[in-house]
């Protein structure tokens, strides 16, 4: 290994070579097993997103209150965040030499970085004031531009994902 | 003409020789699955956690049904659509691999069940406080579907270890 390369494939390559990382990559079960639960985290996280993102474009729920909506939906997209980043730091840990020469791995991080971005600039921003565009049947633009980013950078994340495994 | 011929025929039309030689064909296919199964997987998932009496609570359990409606039948649509293009990348594979005879047997009961006695006790509950009915029902469909996806990863997995 040359001199020059970053300290990050170093990081990758413990982990790959570490306790835990081999034996998810030896086993036969292990890596489907935790694949599946990274898709079943997906249908909870991007499932319950998704119906936020719809009723802010006036196409689910357009009587009900958008705050309504994304207040009881809220610990349902935690709960599959958190089913999701566990199961992909997992994953993620078996083949992380592999997966930091991977470009479509890059991509993903990536879109995973913009995908946080959206909802955090959505609730510091036009969010604040959901009071005043609560009962709206279709949200004010910024939250539309929100809605369909997050719909695009999701569907990005998913495909990004699923190629992952097609650029081994 | 039995299953297998309808299989064997399957494998010989040009058009699953043409998606089994290229290159990017089955990849794409699965991806659409993909998308199909998060868009699928989600409205059932609220739908079923609604009857559970988890998620959207201050809305009656007929309008979550009927609003994700749309979406559940619509992303159903993509995943056959989906799914038998997959079956023609390779048309025998799927035929022997027990994974799959599986997978179509759930699939079979779990949209029987969603059209039978799941919509049957939706149809019972028009207030925000679901029945104990429901509750079962929900459970039942979530665990039809469960075993349907996961016998799905199967078709994939098994078919490298067993082979």
């Amino acid at each position: 290994m040359s001199g020059n390369m970053s300290p990050l494939i170093h990081l990758c390559q413990w982990l790959h070579d570490s306790a835990i990382g081999t034996s998810i990559r030896e086993s036969t079960y292990a890596f489907p097993i935790i694949e599946t639960a990274h898709v079943l985290g997906i249908t909870l996280l991007v499932g319950t997103i998704a119906v936020v993102d719809l009723r802010l474009l006036g196409i689910l729920f357009r009587r009900e209150r958008v705050s309504s909506i994304v207040r009881q939906v809220l610990p349902l997209t935690w709960s599959g965040f958190v089913v999701m980043f566990v199961s992909g730091f997992l994953l993620f840990w078996s083949e992380a030499e592999k997966a930091y020469v991977n470009p479509v791995f890059r991509i993903k991080l990536l879109l995973l970085l913009l995908v946080g971005l959206n909802p955090l600039i959505f609730h510091s921003t036009i969010y604040r004031r959901v009071a005043a565009w609560d009962d709206a049947l279709v949200a004010p633009l910024q939250a539309r531009v929100t809605a369909v980013l997050s719909l695009t950078l999701w569907s990005a994340t998913i495909v990004a994902g699923r190629a992952i495994a097609y650029f081994h | 003409m039995s299953v297998l011929h309808f299989f064997q025929w399957l494998s010989h039309s040009s058009f699953s020789i043409y998606l089994r030689h290229s290159t990017w064909g089955f990849a794409i296919i699965e991806t659409i699955h993909l998308l199909g199964l998060a868009s699928l997987g989600g409205s059932i998932l609220i739908v079923d956690l609604r009857l559970l009496g988890i998620g959207l609570r201050r809305q009656p359990i007929s309008l979550v049904v009927r609003e994700l409606s749309p979406i559940l039948w619509g992303s159903l649509g993509v995943m056959l659509v989906s799914g038998a293009l997959l079956v023609l990348t390779g048309p025998m594979k799927y035929y022997h691999s027990p994974s799959f005879r599986l997978k179509m047997l759930l699939f079979l009961l779990a949209i029987a069940f969603y059209f039978s006695l799941h919509r049957g006790v939706i149809k019972s509950n028009t207030d925000f406080v679901p029945s104990s009915w429901s509750r079962v029902a929900a459970v039942v469909s979530l665990a039809l579907w469960f075993g349907v996806g996961l016998a799905g990863r199967a078709i994939g997995f098994l078919g490298m270890v067993l082979v």
